[in-house]
């Protein structure tokens, strides 16, 4: 699995000290949970969740990946980002084989129909990026980091753009994915609710110097009623913990 | 010449689809009044040409009346003449388009890509982009002679400028977060250019090019009005000498047409690699269909 280990990023700023986006961070993530990470704006999510992908690296610290220590991208950490990131020029079809380029032709698209359906996107294989909504949009770019089969999905904020309901059933849809998958989960989010009706732990942080502040452990079994008293204890032990 | 338009990726109007659209008389009337519309200015104009001409109020040894413009017109096809000068100045545009294209391609390339390249090379070409292009002219006819070389590559310094700025702009633009898919996503450095790269600049690139030949067409006028024995120029040189003004307003016709034509040629062959833009063009299409 994926430990962090005392990272600490800094960034140099113009005529002044760095900024400490990250600082001597632990983390150690356990097979098949979703993780959630809130935190005020600026506290360090995205950095931490860019260097967990291999996409930026520690000024000091390390990240190991199953005891190796991660130096870039691999096939086995997937990303969803905020935006849904499609290429505009290619269909939804060769966007999602861009992933797969590494595979023969037929593994390919084997895969690709796989993650399609998985999605629920097969009707909007051929479609232009453009043509697509925000959601499908996003439904996407999910299948895009599925198809590469990853042991642990990055988002960061996948669902902030949407509209509360198609927010609602993306949630609900990659849930259940996670649930047959057996994938690791990390997920960035400001929503509170969402953070406690997805996860298994939240680790809230917080900003300058980026630090965990605390883990919070769910237990309320799944399917859990976003409406229900447990779900409404836990946003506001998180709303305590960030504000507090 | 003509401004840098945003590309019309329309695909050609249904004759039949429009008009069973049309469901009613007034809205028949409506369509062919849309698709008329653009010409009736023109053959106003024309109309108006003539009946001034045919009062007396132009000299008609300056102004020849539409006819005589078209008997010219009629008299080159005829000798096959037509064909040969609109092939000489073509020949010509698409030498120096070529040349121009093929040096603002590397060197875009080459100071899109690499800081280094572009702290060497940029500053010196934005100086020479700063000489009015058609200074040139003396030093390229004492350089290379009166003949193709001197006028080709006054073709190709005018292709050059558009095509290479826009081409370092749009590379050095390049959609970061669009690299970042490429990059967690393992792509090669070659898949990277050819998925990513390649076709997030080709809008721009496409734009680069259509500027150029815009400018390739203005500077094979006046290297063919400097000196030349066949094009279009020497044929609106020849006009002016022997006092034939409707050749030089066949000519100039000429050069409307063709430099149209080509960049419509440009714009189809480039449309189909750029069907994925949602430019408003096609959006406007999409909602007028819906
Ligand atoms: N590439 C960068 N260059 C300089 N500073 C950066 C860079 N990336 C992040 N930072 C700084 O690091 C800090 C943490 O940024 P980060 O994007 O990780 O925050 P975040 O928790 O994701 O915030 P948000 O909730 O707004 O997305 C901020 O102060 C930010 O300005
Ligand atoms: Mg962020």
């Amino acid at each position: 699995m994926l430990n962090v280990e005392a990272v600490s990023r800094r960034f140099a700023r113009d005529g002044g000290a760095p900024v400490v986006a990250l600082d001597r961070v632990d983390l150690t993530l356990r097979e098949h949970e979703i993780l959630a990470l809130v935190g005020t704006s600026g506290c360090g999510k995205s950095t931490l969740l860019r260097i967990l992908s291999g996409l930026d690296r520690p000024t000091s610290g390390r990240v190991a990946l199953d005891g190796r220590v991660l130096s870039g991208p691999t096939p086995e950490i997937g990303m969803v980002f905020q935006e849904p990131r499609l290429m505009p020029w290619l269909p939804v079809r060769e966007n999602i084989r861009l992933a797969v380029l590494d595979q023969p032709r037929a593994i390919q698209d084997q895969r690709i129909t796989a993650a399609l359906d998985r999605v629920g996107l097969n009707d909007a294989a051929e479609a232009w990026p453009k043509a697509l909504s925000g959601g499908m949009a996003q439904r996407a770019a999910l299948a895009r980091a599925l198809v590469r089969q990853p042991s642990i999905l990055l988002m960061d904020e996948p669902f902030s753009a949407l509209d509360s309901f198609t927010k609602t059933a993306l949630q609900d849809h990659v849930l259940d994915l996670w649930g047959r998958g057996g994938f690791t989960v990390v997920l960035v989010t400001h929503d509170l609710e969402e953070a406690a009706v997805l996860a298994d732990r939240v680790v809230v942080m917080r900003g300058d110097p980026g630090r965990v502040h605390q883990v919070v452990e769910i237990d309320d079994p799944r399917p859990r009623d976003r409406t229900g008293a447990e779900v409404q204890r836990i946003k506001r032990e998180l709303a305590v913990s960030l504000e507090g | 010449m003509t401004a840098i338009e945003p590309i019309d990726n329309r695909p050609a109007v249904d004759l039949r689809e429009e008009v069973a659209r049309a469901t009613s008389f007034s809205a028949v009337l409506t369509w062919l009044w849309w698709r008329a519309a653009p010409w009736v200015v023109p053959a106003v104009l024309v109309v108006a040409w003539e009946a001034l001409g045919r009062l007396g109020v132009f000299a008609p040894n300056l102004v020849p009346p539409p006819g005589a413009v078209v008997d010219a017109v009629v008299k080159l096809a005829a000798d096959g003449e037509l064909v040969e000068h609109v092939a000489v100045t073509l020949g010509r545009v698409a030498a120096g388009f070529v040349w121009g294209v093929a040096a603002a391609t590397v060197l875009g390339v080459a100071t899109g890509v690499s800081a280094t390249a572009r702290r060497l090379l940029d500053p010196t070409l934005q100086a020479l982009k700063a000489v009015p292009s058609l200074a040139w002219v003396p030093l390229f006819i004492l350089w290379f002679g009166i003949f193709e070389e001197s006028k080709i590559t006054l073709i190709a310094v005018g292709v050059f400028f558009p095509v290479y700025l826009n081409l370092m702009i749009a590379i050095r633009g390049a959609d970061r977060k669009l690299v970042e898919v490429a990059r967690i996503n393992g792509l090669s450095l070659w898949a990277t250019v050819r998925y990513v790269l390649v076709p997030g600049t080709l809008p721009a690139y496409v734009a680069g090019l259509r500027g150029g030949l815009a400018l390739g067409w203005m500077f094979v006028v006046a290297a063919e009005l400097m000196g030349a024995s066949e094009g279009l120029g020497f044929l609106m040189i020849d006009g002016q000498m022997t006092g034939r003004p409707a050749m030089i307003i066949a000519a100039l016709l000429l050069f409307a047409v063709t430099g149209k034509l080509t960049d419509q040629l440009l714009v189809t062959v480039a449309g189909r690699f750029l069907v994925w833009q949602d430019s408003l063009a096609t959006s406007e299409q999409e909602s007028s269909h819906a």
